[in-house]
């Protein structure tokens, strides 16, 4: 009987075969990983989706919700995962392999090289700046591993594990706006133990990271592209009766938006170019070169008739007589829509690397902070699903205004509160920490209160049960914030009503 | 390029989603007193309730997303594709119009009872209805709503559970019970079988005799079948808790009051002793336990409801009626008929207060104050309710010392700072107990040490 390993090899090579006969030359800079647990394959898949490398240490927030909808809904399987990169790295599960015949394996294992193919002729920076990134977040997981499990196990401490989980995670995503300097150590801190290395080591490589993915070229359209135009042509090479089976299977690939426009784009760019398709994509240092073979009007008109050509195919391929393809083109034209946003933006712009584009749609924004007496509160705007009440709470440990001060992980500093828009819903959240009466013992043992509201509605709040409802500090110092709506202004207001007081003293009792 | 194979362990890539956490919640007596203050306060409990709904925001966010992807880009079953369908419209309509609602309604504290949130779930299963039409399973992702009205209890150590509301109680009491079992370890309960001591129960060892013996009546009695009282009195623990104005009086981290402290120490001694009942092999419970409120109208409470309810609806206010909470723990002692076998019966009555008597009971008490005490109040510059009333505590404890067909005892826990000894209160109330017992200062920020010296004291007497 034909084991896995056999089986991937045999169709693997027919894969090769297929490169060689195509272009005459086949990719070499490449790594397969057959992966025997499926789940982790799953989660690796998940988190690259978040944190654009399958390494990444998410946040417990994550990784917690992840756990939960896997467990009430299911993770989607099987989805495509691999690591533009020199060399490009490969993910495929076991089970995948095993489950599916020869035809699905083939343009499965095509689609995976042709961005090895790509990623090794491209005159573009993205495959090296990406395995910059993905060695990085391997690095810090190493480092994490090490240090942290050290740390629980040496000093019994399990609560490190979520905090510098949670702490490495917020540092990435800080380091994308360049705002890691929040958690900037001074040299000196080395002294009080190895474990302050690794947090010195953590923000160095976290701001390494920053750097290395804000000055990333854009250029996803080529390479997922130039990938669907491979899958294409090796469709060809699948009988006519196998492909709707075949593409049933395959819906990641053969429905991937960002592939489906980047091909349709890569093929009439060429034919205006007079040139291959690959010699096109190799050329290019990013998705702007492409998409400035359109004017914006063209680009608009392309765009719409490649998702009306879609939307057919689709009703053929993937919507059975009586699937629920009215149900299902909505998603997809949601998905469309990102990247005609995206390419539009990018046209539009003249956008060339992802900070451009970042700062143009920031997840994480710094208002400033306002001030009620002495107690600074500073106001963030994160739209990041890795970012809870939880982690709040560790950014504002770590929130530090005097850098000399860093010699613990819990310098009582400013109370913090952070926008945040899921869906059409726009909260603002608050933490606010009081003075801890004695040594904490962990960063978790503080006094703390948390609020939420909705942004828009704080205005006209007020409860019932309230007998003396509580009243807004006299002063409130607004000099510091920036970029707010009124709306949020409110919200700030609202909230700050319940800025934590000052403990009364114990007394003794008459009565 | 020829391929070359590698194998590489688990290691090399581990689970991303992989974490430690802690196994069991380390509760700290202020955090479940924060618990409890949660329980019996809607408003304190506000920002968990806003908590709890950002986090179902979270979570539907995600599966929306998740589903979406798994829905556009894996094989599925039309069956598949039908359930995650409408999951995606229940998710969806749960983010756009349930979840923002539940948050403004959470705010202004109308989202609080059981009720409450069941109405507002069927509302939205209508709503839902009249947009989609009926949808399969509507109700079981709605439902996850109801957490709403959880509460949710994070340790020192970042470790959280939420806990339903009505099972907060239980929760509270067998975790502050068995740490106050563990505490209370160190003094031997029980010494058996291996030389027994103690009452000797004859039916009992009758009865193990006859089976393991091969005759009925048994031959003889062998040292194994002796079956003694593990303990042969029964201790009858009555709880005499302030709840005067002063209690309300703030004594911990984050508005935690001396009444929530005495409010807990009555739950985890409740649960304590009835752990201890539950001991296997026992064949009387060796422990009553009432709490009596000092309160407009003293009442015991001495089961599981009325502890509740107490727990629930107590405040702190009003004077301090202690003469009155005194005669009612009194008289519930007596009506208490020792049921069981040759048992003996003890009472502890154990006062916890942070001041002094000040209403005097109207009626006729039995016994006689002492001539010093009244001598001693004569010349103190006091309220003369306040005399009349440590007066008639006095008089009640030593007619309580001359009664012998019940053996009392006494404790008198003040709750007050260290170094109080020289304070009024300190000295009128130890002139008060002179000859009866002495009092026990409390310190207040200490007070989740008490629970662990009441158990001690009622284990140490018995």
């Amino acid at each position: 009987m034909q084991t896995t390993k056999n089986k991937l090899i045999e169709t693997y090579q027919k894969a090769r075969e297929f490169f060689k006969e195509e272009f005459g030359e086949t990719p070499e800079e490449y790594r397969i990983f057959l992966l025997a647990d499926e789940d982790i394959y799953t989660a690796m898949s998940m988190i690259k989706r978040t944190a654009a490398s399958p390494h990444a240490i998410p946040s417990s927030l994550y990784s917690y919700t992840v756990k939960e909808v896997k467990q009430k809904h299911g993770l989607p399987k099987d989805v495509e995962l691999v690591v533009n990169g020199s060399p490009t790295l490969i993910f495929m599960s076991k089970s995948f392999v095993k489950e599916h015949d020869d035809n699905v394996l083939f343009l499965k294992i095509v689609h995976s090289l042709a961005h090895a193919f790509i990623n090794e002729r491209t005159k573009s920076r993205y495959p090296s700046q990406n395995s910059e990134i993905y060695k990085l977040d391997y690095l810090q997981k190493e480092l994490f591993l090490n240090n942290v499990v050290a740390l629980v196990k040496e000093r019994d401490a399990v609560w490190a594990w979520q905090y510098f989980q949670d702490f490495t995670a917020l540092l990435r995503i800080f380091a994308l706006h360049n705002m890691a300097y929040f958690y900037t150590p001074p040299p000196t801190v080395k002294k009080n133990s190895v474990f302050y290395n690794y947090l010195i080591e953590a923000v160095k490589i976290a701001k390494k990271r920053g750097e290395v993915i804000r000055k990333i070229p854009l250029h996803e359209l080529i390479v997922e592209g130039f990938a669907h135009y491979i899958h294409e042509k090796a469709l060809e090479k699948v009988p006519v009766s196998q492909r709707q089976s075949v593409l049933t299977i395959l819906k990641d690939i053969h429905m991937n938006p960002m592939g489906i426009i980047g091909s349709e784009l890569l093929k009439i760019a060429s034919i205006k170019n007079e040139t291959t398709v690959l010699n096109l994509a190799k050329s290019y240092y990013s998705d702007l070169d492409l998409l400035n073979n359109f004017e914006l009007k063209e680009i608009k008109t392309e765009l719409e008739r490649i998702r009306v050509k879609t939307s057919e195919e689709g009703i053929q391929y993937h919507s059975a007589p009586a699937s629920y393809w009215t149900e299902l083109w909505p998603l997809h034209a949601l998905e469309f829509d990102k990247v005609e946003n995206y390419s539009r933006q990018i046209l539009r712009y003249q956008f060339k690397n992802y900070n451009q584009l970042l700062n143009r749609n920031p997840i994480l924004r710094h208002h400033g902070y306002v001030k009620v007496k002495d107690r600074k509160i500073q106001i963030f705007t994160i739209n990041n699903d890795e970012v809870g009440l939880n982690q709040h709470l560790i950014l504002r440990n770590h929130l530090l205004e005097k850098r000399q001060d860093f010699i613990t992980s819990l310098p009582g500093l400013p109370d913090i509160i952070v926008f945040k828009t899921s869906s059409s819903m726009s909260m603002a959240q608050y933490i606010t920490v009081g003075y801890p009466r004695r040594q904490p013992k962990t960063p978790y043992d503080l006094p703390k209160e948390t609020r939420a509201v909705i942004v828009s509605k704080s205005v006209s709040y007020k409860s019932e049960l309230e007998e003396t409802p509580p009243t807004l500090p006299e002063e409130i110092d607004y000099s510091e914030l920036k970029d707010v709506t009124q709306p949020q202004r409110n919200a700030i207001r609202y909230l700050l009503r319940f800025t934590m007081s000052e403990i009364p003293e114990r007394e003794f009792a008459e009565e | 390029m020829p391929h070359r194979i590698k194998e590489i362990t688990e290691g090399s890539i581990p689970d991303p989603l992989f974490t430690i956490s802690g196994e069991n919640l380390e509760i700290s007596f202020s955090d479940a007193a924060r618990l409890l203050q949660a329980w019996r306060n809607p408003i304190k409990a506000r920002g968990i309730r806003e908590g709890i709904v950002v986090s179902l925001v979270n979570e539907s966010k995600l599966a929306i997303e998740v589903i979406s992807n798994k829905l556009m880009y894996t094989p599925l079953s039309r069956e598949e594709e039908e359930q995650l369908i409408d999951e995606l419209k229940v998710l969806r309509y749960m983010i756009a119009r349930a979840l923002p609602e539940a948050l403004e309604l959470v705010t202004q504290d109308k989202l609080i009872t059981e009720e409450d949130i069941r109405k507002f779930i069927q509302r939205h299963l209508q709503s839902l209805k009249e947009e989609y039409g009926e949808i399969k399973g509507a109700r079981k992702i709605l439902n996850r709503l109801q957490e709403i009205t959880d509460l949710e209890i994070v340790d020192s150590y970042g470790n959280k559970r939420r806990v339903r509301k009505d099972e907060v109680i239980e929760f509270l009491g067998s975790i502050l019970g068995s740490f106050l079992a563990k505490q209370a370890a160190l003094q031997p309960l029980t010494g058996v079988t291996a030389r027994p001591i103690g009452k000797v129960l004859p039916i009992y060892t009758y009865k193990a005799a006859a089976i393991t013996s091969t005759s009925v009546p048994p031959k003889s009695i062998d040292r194994d079948d002796i079956r003694v009282l593990d303990k042969d009195r029964m201790s009858l623990v009555s709880l005499i808790v302030d709840m005067s104005q002063s209690m309300r009086r703030v004594v911990f981290e984050q508005g935690l009051s001396r009444l929530d402290g005495a409010l807990l120490t009555s739950l985890g001694l409740y649960y304590f002793f009835n752990r201890i009942n539950r001991k296997k092999g026992r064949l009387i419970k060796p422990f009553k336990m009432a709490i009596v409120p000092v309160t407009k109208t003293p009442h015991v409470v001495d089961d599981n409801k009325k502890l509740e309810e107490l727990l629930l609806k107590a405040k702190a206010e009003g004077r301090t009626r202690l003469v009155h909470a005194l005669i009612e723990a009194i008289n519930h002692a007596r009506k208490q008929k020792t049921k069981s076998i040759q048992a003996e019966q003890h009472v502890s009555l154990i006062f916890i207060t942070d001041g002094r008597p000040n209403v005097p009971y109207p009626g006729p008490l039995p016994g006689h104050p002492s001539e010093g005490f009244k001598e001693y109040l004569r010349k103190r510059d006091i309220s003369e309710d306040m005399k009349q009333c440590m007066l008639q505590l006095n008089q009640l404890f030593n007619y309580l010392k001359m009664d012998k067909s019940v053996q009392w005892s006494i404790q008198y826990f003040l709750i007050a700072p260290q170094g109080s000894e020289k304070s009024p209160i300190y000295r009128d109330t130890e002139r008060m107990l002179r000859g009866i017992t002495q009092p026990i200062l409390v310190d207040p920020a200490k007070l989740e040490h008490l629970a662990s010296q009441i158990a001690r004291e009622s284990l140490a007497n018995y």
